[in-house]
């Protein structure tokens, strides 16, 4: 049932699908050539539609990434997990990953604010010269955002100042949340 | 006391630092001032080994840059990055300032009193449940400093701590390295702001073009040609220099 529900909300959310004439013009050369037997054909069909269900199924996680990332915040889960006696390190890498989207959607929002204001339209050229500089940002970001860790003492062992008190709430949380992804993409 | 001796720095075939001769003190503030592209920053991330020397050396109180890690030498060089924002990764103020002191192995009790006096000492206050990335710039350029104090390091390098900051902001700046100063620290001001340097440093040096190529005390700059080093002058010799080029008009 939860499946369901997440691959409709990822249906919802693909504004986009391929357009029926690109499948058509990718499939004209193999007709031309009468290659469609019956057999082929199936063999076709049963592949795109598990391409179609993958596709579908990374969608609904993606989906379910966006959702958690908008709706927690960075230091609940770096304490919950510290909490449940995790390393630190699992911790602050949980923390960062949440980080590094909103630093994404936050770099997406300035690049595209300024090819915008630079006359960028819509269409195909507005998000490759929108997506290139993003990751060229990101990776700096990245770089400077270790050198900044490096030199507040960070060698790869920390000591999270969270109090050491498990929460048996938190913990079904964090465990309910890994279950659910691990169902999405089974 | 840092030293720094006979550096040279090689980018891509490229020596963009030559020749540096520097020491900064406890309790002394230094400026280091230079147009863009000078090398200052690339000087001042060789204080805390974030870069290593091509050919000489830096010692941070006798420990050799080349044989330590950054993290090591964070314990006595704290580094305040130019643009704070990307600095950050936690989502609440508070986790971004205890992040240093909890490298450092100290209690808890020990973190949030660090925590605790090192907002206070930049004026933020309340701020410990606020996101880092919705705060202003001058706050994040605050809480930058924030992050870097609570470690209570000897040294602290605050790289163009004023850019961007409105009247308020500078004048928390002038105050916070004006406190370092007094508990004995060793400050390095990197910036191509003279008024700044004017008014809390003890010494400036100008680099240009990877060379230092003048070392005083801050007053010196006025009888330089600042313009010469690619450096805007204070205002007040601008004016001057207007009114007496219109009086011989």
């Amino acid at each position: 049932m939860l499946s369901v529900f997440l691959v409709g909300i990822a249906i919802l959310r693909a504004r986009e699908p391929i357009p029926l004439a690109v499948v058509v013009l990718l499939a004209y050369p193999l007709l031309k050539r009468k290659a469609f037997t019956p057999g082929v054909l199936l063999i076709l069909a049963v592949s795109l539609l598990g391409g179609l269900d993958y596709f579908v199924r990374l969608l609904a996680v993606a989906e379910l990434g966006l959702l958690f990332a908008e709706t927690t915040r960075e230091g609940d889960v770096m304490g919950a997990l510290t909490r449940m006696k995790l390393p630190s390190d699992v911790a602050i890498s949980v923390g960062m990953a949440l980080n590094g989207f909103h630093n994404l959607r936050r770099l997406f929002g300035e690049v595209s604010e300024a090819q915008a204001s630079r006359g960028m339209g819509g269409g195909f050229t507005a998000v490759k010269s929108t997506v290139v500089p993003v990751i060229v940002r990101a990776l700096l970001l990245g770089e400077e955002l270790g050198e900044a860790m490096e030199a507040r003492a960070y060698s790869g062992r920390l000591r999270l100042p969270y109090k050491d008190r498990f929460r048996l709430g938190e913990a079904v949380l964090v465990i309910g949340s890994v279950l659910l992804l691990a169902i999405s993409l089974m | 006391m840092i030293l720094v001796d006979g550096l040279y720095h090689s980018r891509s075939g490229r020596e963009v630092l030559r020749d540096i001769n520097l020491r900064l003190e406890r309790g002394e503030v230094l400026a280091l001032l230079g147009p863009n592209g000078a090398g200052k920053t690339t000087l001042a991330k060789h204080l805390n080994g974030l870069l290593k020397p091509t050919r000489g050396r830096v010692l941070v109180d006798g420990i050799d840059t080349k044989s330590s890690s950054v993290a090591e030498l964070s314990r006595k060089v704290g580094y305040v990055f130019q643009e704070p924002e990307r600095m950050f990764f936690t989502g609440r103020v508070f986790d971004e300032v205890a992040f240093g002191p909890g490298n450092l192995g100290l209690s808890e009790d020990e973190i949030e009193e660090r925590v605790k006096r090192a907002l206070s000492l930049v004026g933020l206050e309340g701020y410990e449940d606020k996101k880092p990335l919705s705060l202003s710039g001058g706050e994040m350029r605050r809480l930058a400093m924030a992050c870097v104090l609570a470690m209570e390091t000897d040294y602290v390098i605050l790289d163009e701590p004023t850019s961007d900051l409105d009247g308020w902001g500078f004048g928390a700046v002038v105050e916070i390295i004006g406190k370092l100063r007094g508990e004995g620290k060793g400050v390095l001001l990197v910036t191509h702001d003279v008024e700044l340097a004017l008014e809390v440093s003890d010494r400036a040096v100008i680099l240009s073009n990877g060379r230092v190529v003048f070392e005083d005390k801050p007053e010196e700059l006025l009888s330089l040609d600042l313009r010469d080093y690619g450096l805007r002058e204070p205002l007040g010799i601008r004016l001057l220099r207007r009114n007496s080029i219109e009086r011989t008009r």
